[in-house]
């Protein structure tokens, strides 16, 4: 979806009245009518609750209005605020798992668990059972066979794979991420797949359809 | 999936969780750099290591596939559950914000509080004064409303060009003035400079015009007194200024505005442009 022109023009207009010093208020408050909601899914589609959105959210505009004489080009105001706002998601990140390790993927789990609207992770689920030696064995010898052949597979392709199994996003996804069609995503994992199946011989037929938009 | 894809799932997820300590805790982008990526802007180098990312790191794979619809238009309105919630978040964004002394939740409140006050404090003679004083400035106040309640007009963006010397020619040509109406709720003038000048040192001289002259912009057009208090302007780009007129900040009437380098004043301007102010 493009953006509108007027919508553009409105944006790009508000920012220029603002730094300008020209009605400051009203032109902040008319952005963040514009924006409040957006800035909001945000936050909620990450976990956090009505309350932790809406005070994530006020942080976010009152960074982004308290630094709008930095933007240069006025028309790039919604990426500069997704800039924004994503710097507060880390940083709240950063907050909140600052004991752990592995600060960021440790609360993205954590923060996972308490989103209800997040697809049921199958990964996870698995994991929770506990595993007897020789599971342990049998998966240590497929992490290593697995490293071994991801090695000789195309770096692009090698991507692809992790998109797909590790993270089970669509095709399309795959695509927008790594800045392909979706045409060369399937031929991808088809061809990773011809390959790893001579490592995983009883890997099921038709694995590429699924998932596809 | 069934136990064998999830288990070369589980392997994967173990082998990514090595990849992003190899690739170290700072690796994450930094929401420029995933935003310059979307863009298509990065060198080669620095995408491939974005993607090498990206693929074992489901925290920023996810906050780039939230680009797109972030950049979507902006909401028309918002729905009516949500605007009281957003009313009140925009008041306390508000108190944080420079210039804003009014307690967040009871606007006016402090206001009607020391009027109150006022009131029970002075005595008959201090309040006959104070009202005197009143209808003194009732009249020009009556004239200033007046004016402001005239219907008011969208803004307006308004783009001026110095005009370039031609070859052949010392004189650059005349270019008309630009129309600024009055009434707008505010007049963005984009100031287009004759050539790129970055780094520059700029002062920006607005002046009136003396009567009769045309006031056309590079040649004509006779300014008369001190450059008029000159809103703030900033920098788009090495060619273009922006400043921002407020409604009826100038009377109707023809003035110019010229954008000079501040460490050479008295060379020739690097804009000079014209404007007509109107109030149909």
């Amino acid at each position: 979806m493009t953006l509108p022109t007027s919508a553009i023009d409105r944006v790009v207009l508000l920012v220029q009245q603002i730094q300008a010093g020209t009605d400051y208020q009203r032109g902040c408050r008319e952005l963040y009518q514009l924006f409040q909601r957006r800035v909001v899914r945000f936050f909620a589609v990450r976990g956090f609750s009505s309350d932790e959105c809406a005070e994530l959210t006020q942080e976010t505009f009152v960074r982004v209005f308290l630094g709008i004489g930095r933007l240069n080009d006025a028309s790039r105001f919604a990426t500069w605020l997704y800039e924004i706002a994503a710097n507060v998601y880390r940083n709240e990140l950063r907050h909140r798992g600052a004991a752990k390790r592995d600060a960021f993927e440790e609360s993205i789990e954590d923060l996972a668990e308490n989103q209800a609207a997040r697809p049921p992770d199958t990964i996870a689920a698995l994991s929770a059972t506990e595993p007897g030696p020789l599971d342990v064995a049998l998966h240590r010898e497929r992490v290593e066979r697995l490293r071994a052949s991801l090695t000789l597979l195309p770096p692009q392709m090698r991507r692809c794979v992790y998109l797909r199994l590790y993270q089970d996003l669509k095709y399309r996804e795959i695509a927008a991420l790594m800045r392909i069609s979706i045409e060369t995503v399937k031929a991808h994992l088809h061809q990773a797949q011809k390959r790893l199946r001579v490592d995983f011989p009883d890997r099921p037929d038709g694995e590429e359809t699924q998932g596809a938009p | 999936m069934n136990d064998d894809s999830d288990g070369v799932a589980k392997s994967l997820r173990e082998l990514a969780s090595e990849a992003r300590q190899r690739q170290g805790p700072g690796a994450h982008p930094s929401p420029e750099t995933l935003t310059a990526y979307h863009r298509g802007e990065l060198t080669p180098a620095a995408e491939e290591g974005v993607q090498e990312h990206l693929a074992v790191c489901r925290h920023c794979a996810r906050l780039l596939l939230d680009l797109p619809s972030f950049l979507e238009a902006p909401d028309a309105a918002l729905e009516t559950a949500d605007a009281a919630a957003a009313e009140a978040s925009w008041r306390e964004i508000r108190a944080r914000l420079p210039g804003t002394s009014e307690p967040a939740g009871r606007p006016g409140a402090a206001e009607f509080a020391v009027r109150k006050d006022w009131w029970h404090r002075s005595s008959p003679l201090a309040a006959a004064a104070m009202l005197a004083a009143a209808a003194l400035v009732a009249v020009p106040l009556w004239i200033i409303a007046r004016q402001l309640a005239a219907p008011e007009m969208p803004p307006e963006t308004i783009e001026l060009f110095a005009p370039e010397a031609q070859r052949g020619t010392a004189e650059p040509p005349a270019v008309p003035p630009a129309t600024v109406h009055a009434g707008a709720a505010a007049t963005t003038l984009l100031l287009r400079l004759a050539r790129p000048q970055p780094d520059l040192r700029f002062r920006v001289e607005l002046l009136a015009a003396a009567a009769g002259t045309t006031g056309t912009a590079g040649t004509a057009g006779t300014p008369a007194g001190p450059s008029l208090p000159v809103p703030a302007v900033k920098v788009v780009d090495a060619r273009t200024l922006v400043l921002v007129l407020a409604r009826r900040q100038l009377a109707p009437g023809q003035y110019r505005l010229r954008v000079l380098d501040a460490d050479q004043p008295s060379a020739e301007p690097l804009g000079d442009y014209g404007l007509a102010v109107v109030d149909p």
